[in-house]
């Protein structure tokens, strides 16, 4: 088989077979392609030819191109044997089986090809050829489908896949799923796909957190208090009506440990939840279908349709961008980080940002009084913070003091392989978190304060508690970064978000992986739960979002858009509005509920139209990427960006010019 | 496998090899000629065309590494184009020493060099390296501290709307306001930036439809307004530019352009100087250059209008050079080179005196005097007599002299403007060396018009103006433009 020929007739025979198909079978016949033109491509890099091997890809990539860019791109460049062996791309392919899924009556029509080039096309359609050359051909195709290809024949005869089934189905799916089995029995030995691995795994709890007892008590007795001196406001708990739709909430024995006791900070936070959800606007995009009883429920709360956003444009940037960019929960402060190596804070209520002062006396300091004392006189209301010595790629603000307070402390990650942690008082770092020996590219506190999680170039994502210099736990089983990580509103689960297309929830307790969701296109972007906890909005490089169903690992939808990268997504506090910000200069905000997909009204243009029906809004900004975009607990919107300066094009080359 | 039977099944295509020839070594960017230059200079010479190719391919497969590394710093960054710095961190992480030196913010520039040894059209580039003098920078350069960042709130959206203030960006154009403005075909629809108020819109077009209609009384109204109007001048961006178009398009057709059209022009631009409430002074770069065309241009649509048009300049001339000190030397400039240049027509030349004339006494002097524009003027003219003489004189080319003297006469009245009194000296015929010093100056042609025009005083006026200005001629120093059109 050192004949380059035998590989040409072959693709070009099952080219022009997939091609000659009938039109139900002919989309689940196209996926063969990509997997066989791949095997093929490395066999003739395996054999030395290098020309022969350039001359294939040459003449046959350009209909693949569209849909895989990138690995094709990389595959292009390795040209020596030697290249197999070391680069990954080419070893997934040459180790795991590509799956595919096939109806019956497809696969034997598929089987009838390979035996006599008949099976599929009308007598003499297409210009498939026969004699010996064909069935060299044939042959070679037949080899890579034995030996690297996995093909699902579903039960069904009827040939119709829609085209979502086929990216959570094709692929190199097995390994992201069989490696990630700890130790169980011999069933685990055969490959499994993610749905059955999904379906594999015990139920998740995805309820609210409880509430201690006495911080309960606590938090009852206060807001009396507070409705008290207020009379007017009636700020009482809201009934609590346990819906139907409701999960249940989670044992205390199922939560992470946490501190014992509650402190007056605790109470504080969940005051002024109660508070926020009193006050928050309503928000209901189906409003925009039914104008006319836009003003229900008189004495409730306003209802709105879309939310108001404040956009914070940062000017005058280096080089006009920044790397990540965070809100407190409370809207008072503003977190970037800079490529230049520091972080900046601003105070948004226009207060002077001051810290402790280094040289008191600790003995003197006995009250809040005196801390007040020894702050800094003098004070901006922007702050730099200088300790890392890289790009710093996320940073994140604690949450234990929630909607009530300013935070105190700032996590950061940076490419210098650490995680900071700063303190607000001191407005210095005061912990040097090391573990991963790759850029860290995200770092994210947890809902209850305590825990941390991060997510890095080394392929890990780990958890991390303020108080331990170690991760608690590893996260392995990523076949590429870990670009971002996201807890679960109880912080039982951590979604981790991967440049190997998937994204994965796991159990925090376990270390273990309970979820895979396949089916981006790229790499993973940006990442949201839901506040309700059912859901997980995914943004990726293929510029589309996906709606996530936690419980069965599915997709409930794909939503797109988008024309450049997603760099932030976000739920509304009813977990009813996606809010999504990008490279692409605009905010869109998009219906959870909405069955979405790709509506197309008469006349329009289906090619150009690339948005789904559940788009609500475009909110273009004048040349600003929106880096962050956040909703506050009161269902209010913070975006940021940097506005990027109009001077002309980059300067090219003298020689590209 | 072997079992498999092949049926023969139509006929045998060519295979892709042929099709599609290639270089053998052509593999990629990289080209073994790379390599071997590369090794050329780091003294490894007669390397083998096959160590060559496989260098290269691998060469390009790690450069290719580097940079799939580098973009994943790019895409963390959250930019869209690749910098040096994300190659240094790339090959930081790969454990590789990073090239020290680059700095996203300089660009790089490449010299092209042609090796020796190969054959024509193979390039090799090089990074420059600039030679900095290290005494020079610590003394001259001063480093720019950049501006702080800063943070400015807007707001984007209020309940999904997005409200119209210059933070945000303009609302996409909705087709129905373009549909809603009556289109006639005389004015131009898409002109109108949507912004304009809408009565302003309605004015606009009322008042270009009303401009261009046959009736003469609409005309005049319309030009009246623009005249007197107050609240116009976001319109006059607009108007001026139409004019501008009108203009060009009108005189672009030579004789068949419409005169009316023109005449209008002329009139708008007038109006416009005239009204107070219109502040005309930026846009007059705009307004001179179709103005001038009316004056010079020498197939012209309507060559009557040249007077008019000699006088509205005279107009914005005594409005604006006041406050714009060199519109009338630059103007000037313009019209002695329309006046001297060899090959200019001759109602070109009467035009430029026209716009000379309209300059003031100044110009005329300038002009006709001390440029010997009337000179040269007046041999041109002597020539087209002669030949009319000849015998195919048509009537046109009479007219054309008759013009050009006309207007000659009437700018050398500005020289004199002295009315004559009645019967008070007109004795006295110009003596010969008075003749003699009118025709130096003017040349044989216009120095005998004026010494035998009936109007004695008139010439001696001039004769004595002429005096004056040679008296000065000395002393005054000549404008530098000037110079240059003289010289």
């Amino acid at each position: 088989m050192l004949d380059p020929a035998a590989r040409y007739d072959g693709f070009r025979e099952l080219e022009a077979w997939v091609d000659g198909s009938l039109d139900i079978y002919r989309p689940e016949f196209t996926p063969l392609l990509f997997p066989v033109f791949v095997h093929f491509y490395l066999d003739l890099i395996q054999l030395g030819l290098k020309d022969s091997a350039v001359i294939f890809y040459a003449a046959y990539s350009p209909r693949l191109l569209p849909t895989q860019t990138a690995t094709l791109h990389h595959l292009s460049t390795l040209l020596l044997p030697v290249h197999l062996t070391s680069d990954e791309t080419a070893l997934r392919f040459r180790k795991e089986s590509y799956r595919l899924r096939m109806s019956k009556s497809g696969f034997a029509l598929f089987v009838g090809w390979l035996t006599d080039g008949m099976g599929g096309t009308g007598g003499g359609v297409g210009d498939s050829f026969g004699g010996e050359k064909g069935r060299r051909g044939r042959d070679a195709v037949l080899r890579v489908i034995n030996a690297h290809l996995k093909i699902d024949v579903a039960a069904t005869t009827s040939a119709l896949q829609s085209q979502g089934n086929l990216e959570e189905t094709t692929g190199l799916v097995s390994s992201l799923v069989s490696l990630t089995i700890p130790g169980t029995s011999s069933k685990s030995i055969k490959p499994a796909d993610p749905q059955s691995f999904n379906a594999a795994q015990s139920p998740l709890k995805l309820g609210k957190p409880p509430l201690d007892l006495a911080l309960r008590e606590e938090v009852d007795r206060a807001i009396k208090e507070i409705m008290e001196d207020a009379s007017a406001m009636d700020l009482d708990r809201p009934k609590e009506k346990p819906q139907d739709a409701e999960l249940p909430t989670v044992a205390p024995e199922d939560m992470p440990p946490l501190p014992p006791s509650f402190r007056e900070v605790d109470v504080r936070r969940e005051v002024a939840k109660v508070s926020d959800e009193r006050k928050r606007i309503r928000l209901d995009p189906t409003l925009l279908q039914s104008s006319a009883n836009a003003d229900v429920a008189p004495g409730r709360k306003k209802v709105v349709a879309l939310p108001s956003i404040c956009m914070y444009t940062l000017h005058d940037v280096p080089d006009g961008n920044v790397p990540c960019a965070t809100f407190s929960q409370d809207s008072s402060l503003l977190a970037t980080g800079f490529e230049q190596s520091y972080i900046r804070l601003w105070n948004l209520k226009g207060e002077k940002i001051r810290g402790l002062r280094s040289d008191f006396d600790l003995t003197n300091v006995r009250e809040a009084r005196d801390l007040r004392r020894i702050r800094d006189k003098a004070g901006s209301i922007t702050r730099k913070l200088i300790g890392h010595s890289g790009p710093v790629y996320s940073v994140s603000f604690d949450p234990l003091a929630g909607s009530s307070g300013p935070p105190h402390w700032l996590l950061s990650s940076s490419a210098d392989a650490t995680i900071r942690l700063w303190s607000l008082d001191l407005l210095a770092n005061v912990v040097v978190y090391r573990g991963h020996e790759s850029p860290v590219w995200d770092v994210q506190w947890g809902p209850l304060g305590t825990y941390f999680a991060s997510g890095s170039r080394d392929r890990t994502a780990r958890l991390w508690c303020t108080e331990r210099l170690a991760p608690l736990r590893v996260f392995a089983g990523h076949l590429n970064d870990v670009d971002i990580v996201r807890f679960h509103p109880n912080s039982l689960y951590l979604a981790t978000g991967s440049s190997d297309w998937t994204a994965r929830l796991w159990d925090i307790q376990r270390g273990a992986c309970v979820r895979v969701f396949v089916g981006h296109q790229g790499g993973i972007s940006a990442m949201a739960f839901s506040p309700d906890g059912r859901y997980l909005a995914t943004g990726s490089d293929d510029l589309s979002i996906n709606l996530w169903d936690l419980h069965s690992g599915r997709r409930i939808k794909k939503m797109t858009g988008h024309n450049a990268a997603i760099h932030s997504l976000t739920f509304s506090a009813e977990s009813n509005v996606l809010l999504s910000g990008g490279a692409d200069w605009t905010v869109r905000c998009w219906d959870v509920k909405s069955a979405g997909g790709n509506a197309t009204s008469l006349g329009e243009d289906v090619t150009e139209k690339t948005e789904t029906s559940d788009l609500l809004a475009t909110l273009p900004t004048k040349r600003t990427p929106v880096v962050n975009v956040q909703f506050t607990p009161r269902n209010m919107v913070l975006a940021t960006g940097p506005i990027q300066p109009t001077a002309a094009p980059p300067a090219w080359p003298s020689f590209l010019s | 496998m072997n079992s498999l039977q092949a049926k023969p099944n139509g006929i045998h295509p060519k295979p892709p090899a042929t099709a599609r020839k290639r270089p053998a070594h052509a593999t990629g960017v990289i080209q073994s000629d790379s390599i071997k230059d590369v090794a050329d200079s780091l003294g490894v010479g007669g390397l083998q065309e096959a160590i060559a190719s496989a260098l290269a391919s691998d060469v390009e497969y790690r450069i290719n590494q580097v940079i799939e590394e580098a973009v994943r710093y790019m895409k963390h960054a959250k930019r869209t184009v690749l910098t040096t710095a994300d190659i240094d961190l790339a090959l930081r992480n790969l454990n590789i020493e990073p090239l020290y030196g680059h700095s996203p913010s300089v660009p790089l520039s490449f010299r092209r060099f042609q090796p020796n040894h190969s054959e024509a059209k193979s390039f090799v580039y090089a990074v420059e390296d600039e030679e900095v003098d290290l005494e020079r920078v610590v003394r001259e350069r001063r480093v720019k501290v950049p501006r702080e960042v800063g943070v400015k709130p807007h707001w984007l959206a209020v309940e999904g709307v997005q409200p119209l203030i210059p933070e945000n960006p303009p609302p996409p154009p909705t087709s129905h306001t373009q549909t809603d403005r009556p289109s006639s075909p005389s004015s131009p629809p898409s002109s109108l930036p949507s912004s304009l108020p809408l009565p302003l819109q309605l004015y606009h077009t009322r008042l270009l439809s009303a401009l261009l209609s046959p009736d003469d009384a609409r005309r005049a109204a319309a030009l009246a307004s623009l005249a007197a109007d107050a609240g116009l001048q976001l319109l006059v961006p607009n108007l001026v530019n139409w004019v501008g178009e009108r203009v060009t398009r009108e005189l672009a057709r030579a004789e068949e352009g419409d005169p009316a059209v023109l005449q209008v022009a002329l009139g708008m631009i007038g109006s416009m100087a005239k009204n107070e409430n219109i502040f005309l002074e930026p846009y007059l770069h705009q307004i001179l250059p179709p103005l001038l065309s009316l004056l010079l241009v020498h197939p012209h649509p309507a060559p009557s209008l040249r007077p008019v048009a000699a006088s509205t300049l005279h107009q914005l001339i005594t409005l604006y050079s006041p406050k714009y000190t060199t519109l009338a030397s630059r103007l000037l400039k313009t019209l002695l080179r329309a006046l001297l240049e060899p090959e200019r027509a001759l109602p070109t030349r009467a035009g430029a005196v026209r716009g000379l004339a309209a300059l003031g006494v100044e110009g005329v002097r300038r002009g006709l005097v001390e440029s010997r524009g009337a000179e040269s003027l007046g041999r041109e003219c002597e020539a087209f007599e002669e030949a009319g003489k000849g015998g195919d004189g048509g009537e046109e080319e009479q007219e054309q002299v008759a013009e050009a003297v006309r207007a000659v006469r009437e700018a050398l009245r500005l020289l004199a403007p002295g009315a004559p009194a009645p019967g008070g000296a007109e004795e006295s015929a110009l003596d010969q060396a008075g003749e003699k010093r009118l025709q130096e100056v003017f040349g044989t042609y216009f120095g005998r018009m004026i010494s035998q025009d009936l109007d004695r005083v008139w010439a001696r006026g001039v004769l004595q103006a002429v005096g004056r200005g040679e008296g000065k001629d000395v002393d005054v120093d000549v404008d530098v433009d000037v110079d240059v059109v003289m010289s």
